[in-house]
């Protein structure tokens, strides 16, 4: 089985760029999970009938649909987030692998 | 001014990391409340919520996740030499103060639930959407300018 070829590219980011970026999207991560979470919250406060938005009286199939589903993606959150924490140790371990490094402070 | 690896990390904590993570808790609140009206209407209506104890175990992974990454997050900032950048000590005295009200919030409601099966019945006061990641270019972002030079090079070539 053959290696992978990267493509030559005309611009490579650095092992510093690289961290910054993956720091990066993993707060943007973060705000698309608030984003749903909020849509999520909205979409209950509408169902449940504070404001009147979508359903008067839902019926009890309606609830337990919702409720289980709520549970669901309370479940899927959950997991991306423990991806993203693992993301993030991965990060820092790598940035710190990069400059605890004799050699490398010499240089500088 | 330097700049550094250890200030771009530290002003991308302080300025992407830490407010959209600030963000995700103020919607998981914000969830988690409207998820307590949906219980209350169940339990209302006669209906067992037979997952009430999953939903538990959901919360408190959350929130441990949740703090896992603050940990991270202000443990880099608080190594004071690596941060050289001063107006990071300023958004930190801001974030620290911000953090513990939501966290003390959010401690206060779960003692309150565990207290009662119901949950609250009050109304959620409905807020704005999260705002928008900011990102701010820095020095060590891509440079696609560059790139594009690289580019047209090539082309006249």
């Amino acid at each position: 089985m053959s290696m992978p070829q990267i493509p030559e590219e005309n611009f490579r980011p650095t092992k510093d760029e690289v961290v910054i970026d993956l720091l990066k999207s993993i707060a943007m991560e973060e705000n698309a999970i608030a984003h749903l979470l909020h849509a999520e919250a909205e979409k209950i406060q509408a169902f449940v009938g504070h404001h009147h938005s979508i359903s008067g009286e839902p019926c009890h199939a309606d609830i337990i649909k919702l409720s289980s589903q709520v549970s669901r993606l309370l479940d899927v959150i959950v997991m991306k987030e423990w991806l993203l924490l693992r993301k993030l140790e991965n990060v820092m371990e790598l940035n710190d692998s990069g400059h605890d490094c004799d050699y490398c402070d010499g240089e500088e | 001014m330097k700049h550094t690896l250890e200030n771009e990390i530290s002003r991308t904590f302080a300025e992407t990391m830490i407010p959209s993570l600030l963000e995700l808790n103020q919607s998981f609140h914000q969830y988690m409340d409207s998820l307590n009206d949906l219980q209350f209407l169940m339990l209302k209506r006669g209906l067992a919520s037979s997952d009430s104890a999953t939903g538990v175990q959901f919360v408190s992974q959350f929130l441990y996740i949740y703090h896992q990454k603050i940990n991270i997050s202000l443990s880099w900032l608080n190594k004071k030499d690596r941060v050289t950048w001063i107006p990071i000590t300023i958004h930190m005295v801001r974030l620290t103060e911000q953090l513990r009200d939501k966290m003390g919030h959010q401690v206060l409601q779960s003692r309150l639930s565990s207290r009662s099966p119901v949950f609250y019945a009050e109304e959620v006061k409905r807020t704005t959407s999260p705002s928008p990641p900011l990102l701010a270019k820095t020095m060590y972002s891509p440079d696609k300018s560059k790139d594009e030079a690289i580019k047209m090079k090539g082309v006249r070539r």
